[in-house]
């Protein structure tokens, strides 16, 4: 404890008090006191030396903290000219889809309606094109509060959470599904990344998932109520605080994804053996996405969330 | 004075030429900072107090810097190494809060 309060209490270097005795005593003794030439020269020499050191020392310890963010900078801006570019291609993707939904219908229209109208039924299906009908509006919003910087990642919306919600929805029959903007189609996957959901690889913003569903509301409704869904929601809401809310709309817009084009999968040709049918109508797709409803990367039981 | 111009001197060179410090003192140079601020400190202090001396400001800064790099480096030696830079810098920066206090009460007279 002496050490201690020896530092405490005599924070000053001693050798200046004595320094100053020193000279004090010489006045008193009637010499001159001061510096001789040659020890001020080195006085000087030594100090420009330790300032030049310390200066060094300093630079060299705030050095790799500029290369540091450097690369962040650059990362980030990449990160925003490939987004950018995704976005140009993606907007490329949907202009070119619907020129050729505008050359089929001119074709089509004058030679074979028929076929016309299976394309577009078709489409719907398969969420290759825009869609709007009355539906069910579900949303789940992270715990915590709307400022998500101090949400801590077990109260935040997973991609379990909304998989499951999305399952009671096509199950109590709806005929198209979006989370958020990307509408999902038979290849959809919802996946966690880090704390980010995915769907279809992109990312949602959060903290507010608005999970929309065309079908029959009132009947939907029902279905969904009796569903697991519900349930689950009501324990995510008293676990971790995560808000949901479940309504019906009159007016639902559904974007479409597209034409996706299968690249393992081939239809059956009309001279196919009609008894390999089953086994060979689609093979499995080992692609980066799964279907919506079966695959989850990430899984996780409530007891082990808290 | 003569000591006090000599390191500015020595700070300006420095940003202007910005040497390079070799690797492998590179892990002495936060503890070395810290010391060096402490002298720094006890110097001003000093002037204040009308005790200043430019002899013993330089040994004091000199031997600051060398003392913490050395008890670092001995630190590294046995494995201790983290354990007294911490030591290092809770001395030091007690050293530096108490000058500073000083400092406070001399210019504010509070």
């Amino acid at each position: 404890m002496t050490l201690l309060v020896e530092v405490m209490e005599r924070p000053l270097d001693p050798g200046y008090a004595e320094a100053a005795a020193r000279r004090q005593a010489a006045q008193a003794a009637g010499r001159r006191s001061g510096h001789s030439k040659a020890g001020a020269v080195l006085i000087a020499v030594v100090a420009v030396v330790l300032g030049l050191l310390t200066t060094a020392a300093a630079q060299q310890l705030r050095a790799p903290q500029e290369s540091v963010a450097d690369a962040r900078a650059l990362l980030e801006e990449e990160i925003a000219d490939r987004s950018a570019q995704a976005a140009a291609l993606q907007e490329h993707a949907v202009a070119l889809s619907a020129q050729i939904e505008e050359l089929q219908q001119t074709t089509l229209a004058s030679q074979d309606p028929e076929v016309l109208d299976e394309l577009r039924l078709d489409g719907v299906v398969t969420g290759a094109i825009p869609v709007t009908g009355p539906g069910l509006v579900v949303t789940l919003t992270d715990g915590g509060g709307l400022s998500s910087d101090e949400v801590s990642s077990d109260a935040r919306v997973r991609d379990v959470d909304i998989q499951t919600v999305v399952n009671a929805l096509w199950a109590s029959g709806a005929e198209a599904i979006s989370v958020d903007d990307q509408r999902l189609t038979a290849l959809s996957a919802i996946r966690n990344a880090g704390d980010a959901v995915l769907v279809d690889l992109v990312p949602l913003p959060g903290p507010t998932y608005v999970i929309r569903a065309i079908g029959d509301p009132q009947a939907m409704q029902a279905a969904y109520a009796r569903s697991e869904a519900p349930s689950y929601l009501q324990l995510l809401g008293s676990g971790f605080g995560i808000q949901s809310s479940a309504q019906t709309e009159d007016d639902l817009d559904l974007p479409g994804v597209g034409v996706q084009r299968p690249q393992y999968a081939r239809a059956l040709t009309d001279g196919d053996d009609a008894a390999s049918a089953p086994s060979s109508i689609l093979e499995p797709d080992d692609g980066p996405t799964g279907a919506s409803h079966s695959t989850s990367s990430s899984t996780r039981t409530l007891e082990g969330r808290s | 004075m003569i000591a006090v111009i000599g390191l500015m001197i020595g700070v300006v060179v420095g940003l202007v030429v910005e040497p390079t410090v070799p690797v492998a003192l590179q892990p002495y140079l936060p503890i070395a900072v810290v010391a060096a601020l402490d002298a720094l400190f006890g110097g001003f202090r000093a002037m204040l107090d009308g005790l200043f001396n430019d002899k013993v400001f330089l040994v004091s800064f000199l031997s600051n810097v060398v003392v913490a790099g050395l008890i670092v480096f001995l630190g590294d030696q046995l494995g201790v190494g983290s354990q007294l830079s911490t030591a290092v810098v809770v001395v030091l920066g007690i050293r530096i809060f108490s000058n500073a206090a000083a400092i406070r009460r001399h210019l504010f007279k509070a």
